[in-house]
């Protein structure tokens, strides 16, 4: 029987991002001023099609998954389609808040870039190949670091992006070299046949299999933590946000956050840790989420600038989606509660808060984006202070972030700290193991650290008086996607459970069995899922 | 099963071999080193410090300036060299699974035939490839890369 086709009508939101990007980039260096113009609404115009292809998609179907095309390495399930969704709806605000980043004969190169990286972020959750997981990865980073430099024409911003580009270089070799060991064990770069391979091998870690098998998966997660800016690779961190435009910086939170995180269940998923007990990735993992959690909170205690505040905080913040990561889909199966509950299911609660986080934190920078003080960027604590008295309503949005990524209830970051931390909590009634609770504990103290550090931005914010206060810019698009991202903020305050659900749903195919050679080219369980949107 | 054999081609476990390889090039790295240093005689001459022992004099430092547009220069060589690696396997591939298309037998290609790579396929993924090249050429060209003044 002649296999099935590339099928590029599935492809069809990468194809609309990467024409666009190609078109925007030639918009760029059109001899018009008029055309160069078009450049944002080309952007805006594909992204926003992109979002109405999958959602279309997803309700006429009715389902989130595709059968794969062989021999394509794509498998589009659940996870899929929720990375599509939230990358592209974020994509809208990115685009919004860079409207007029960078420089403006460079703006075509810029949104162009922007473009690409989030092509590569839609084709990291379909990945099931190594390769593909490796080259989507790089698809994302390679564009950002192009865009930090971009997005200011100083020499802090050149320095930044070659900082982020050499050990963005660095962190991509390791990731590959890890992947290589991974190869090298199973002999073939589907994930699916992988896994098998890794977990037999696994099963002896003293065997020689078994410890290659360990060195892939600890170099390929090193290269990853760098995505995700955990520690140990969180030291370009503060230096790249500072240098880095504040709608950039914004980006930097949730784009190759994401990737990295995907990529990361990608990896962990391959030694079966879920379905099978594996005490090395345990405390791996383990120690990496508290270490991350502890050095990100203290390091942005002792921060006046708020970019380099925020920069720590995200550390911080990928130390709380460890917990998430460690805590596993299966618990809350396995417990058998009321099936809908998002307190078992660890990577459903890590995708619930990167979204969540991602929203929050481009909110803070693209508020950041838009005041000035004296002429410049308004960077530093002390020129945010008394900022409630000139612009009352950028003022109440920083406060709003803030709150958000801090998690005083209810705004929906409390709703994600408590999803992740619960899912922790289920899965360690169900093994009954007390170091998770140890984790959870060090990570609700680390919260209330935390909350040092946002409260002071808050109340330099709201309470402070200052003699010259900051102003806004006019930049129209730039204020609706600040806007856009409080507005998100509330509704997922008063409406987390469909942002939830759809976690659920999206990491149904991570809480199949896939060690036990279950998995095969063609997923049955997954086919029948329940619409994606529906409320 | 699926362990027996590896991508290093070798049976699961049966690393003997390079343990064996590794020693004997770590052994014979070591040697030369350290007979080098034993043996070796030591001259010393106004000649022999130079740069280069027998070439050419040395004119000046060579941390100096140069024109950031070999910079430039080094990513079209890029641009263009990546297209011929990868055209090149592409024009080799090409005509054999034509004929593999067309033959009544099996044929050598037959396999990536199965693999779902057909012909029109193939020349489709190379047309994509080339257009992205395309834009990237005019995107170049438009910001005055070839004008060199």
């Amino acid at each position: 029987m002649p296999p099935h086709p590339i099928s590029l009508s599935a492809l069809l939101p990468e194809l609309i991002l990467l024409v666009a990007g190609c078109a925007v980039l030639l918009l760029g260096v059109a001899t018009t001023a008029h055309r160069r113009r078009l450049a944002p609404w080309v952007t805006l115009l594909a992204l926003v099609t992109a979002v109405v292809v999958v959602l279309f998609e997803v309700l006429i179907t009715g389902r989130a998954t595709r059968p794969p095309a062989a021999g394509s390495g794509l498998f589009y399930g659940s996870l899929a389609t929720f990375v599509r969704i939230a990358a592209l709806e974020l994509g809208v605000l990115l685009v919004l808040v860079n409207w007029s980043a960078g420089r403006e004969e460079e703006r075509g190169e810029f949104l162009a870039l922007l473009l690409f990286a989030l092509t590569g972020l839609l084709l990291v959750a379909p990945a099931d190949n190594l390769w593909l997981l490796f080259l989507a990865v790089e698809l994302v980073s390679i564009p950002t670091y192009v865009l930090v430099v971009l997005s200011r024409s100083n020499a802090a911003a050149l320095e930044a992006g070659t900082k982020y580009f050499y050990l963005g270089a660095l962190s991509a070799a390791v990731f590959a070299y890890g992947l290589s060991f991974l190869y090298g064990v199973s002999g073939t770069a589907s994930l699916a046949a992988t896994t098998r391979a890794v977990v037999l091998a696994l099963r002896d870690p003293n065997s020689l299999q078994g410890g290659l098998a360990m060195v892939g998966i600890v170099l390929s997660l090193g290269g990853l933590l760098f995505k995700i800016a955990a520690v140990p690779l969180h030291f370009y961190v503060a230096d790249v946000y500072q240098g880095a435009s504040s709608p950039v910086a914004g980006l930097l939170g949730f784009v190759p956050k994401l990737a990295g995180l995907i990529a990361i269940f990608k990896i962990i998923a391959l030694t079966g840790f879920w379905d099978t007990e594996n005490r090395a990735v345990y405390w791996l993992l383990w120690l990496l989420a508290v270490a991350s959690m502890t050095v990100g909170n203290v390091l942005a205690l002792r921060q006046t600038n708020i970019k380099r505040l925020l920069a720590y905080s995200g550390v911080a913040h990928a130390g709380y989606m460890l917990v998430g990561v460690l805590a596993g889909p299966l618990a809350g199966k396995a417990l058998a509660t009321d099936g809908v509950s998002i307190l078992g299911n660890g990577p459903a609660a890590v995708l619930f808060y990167i979204v969540i986080y991602g929203l929050a934190n481009l909110g803070a920078f693209a508020v950041l984006g838009l005041l000035r003080t004296r002429g410049g960027p308004c960077e530093t604590l002390r020129d945010v202070a008394g900022l409630l008295r000139r612009e009352p309503g950028l003022a109440l949005l920083l406060a709003l972030a803030m709150f958000t990524l801090m998690g005083l209830p209810p705004t929906p970051g409390f709703w994600g700290k408590f999803a992740l931390f619960g899912s922790a909590l289920t899965a360690s009634r169900l093994t009954g193991d007390t170091w998770l609770i140890v984790l959870v504990i060090i990570a609700v103290l680390n919260s209330a650290l935390a909350a040092a550090y946002y409260l002071r931005v808050i109340a330099a914010v709201l309470l402070y008086e200052n003699d010259q206060p900051a102003y806004a810019a006019p930049r129209e698009a730039q204020s609706i996607g600040a806007l856009l991202c409080g507005f998100l903020i509330l509704i997922f305050t008063f409406y987390p459970s469909g942002l939830m659900r759809a976690g659920q749903h999206a990491t149904r195919e991570l809480s199949e069995p896939r060690a036990t050679a279950a998995r095969t080219e063609s997923p049955v369980a997954s086919a029948v899922d329940p619409p994606f949107a529906s409320p | 099963m699926g362990l027996s054999r590896n991508a290093f081609g070798l049976a699961a476990g049966g690393f003997e071999a390079v343990a064996v390889l590794l020693t004997v090039v770590t052994a014979l790295a070591a040697a030369i080193l350290i007979l080098a240093h034993r043996i070796g005689p030591r001259r010393h001459g106004a000649a022999k410090e130079d740069t280069y022992e027998s070439g050419m004099e040395p004119i000046g430092d060579t941390r100096r300036r140069f024109n950031v547009r070999f910079y430039l220069v080094a990513v079209l060589y890029l641009v263009f060299a990546a297209e011929l690696v990868f055209l090149y396997p592409w024009a080799v591939l090409f005509p054999r699974l034509t004929a593999a298309a067309n033959a009544p037998e099996p044929h050598s290609a037959q396999r990536l035939l199965e693999a779902g790579a057909t012909p029109a396929a193939l020349l489709v993924a190379v047309g994509v490839f080339l257009a992205l090249l395309l834009v990237g050429f005019i995107y170049e060209w438009r910001r005055g890369v070839f004008k060199w003044n």
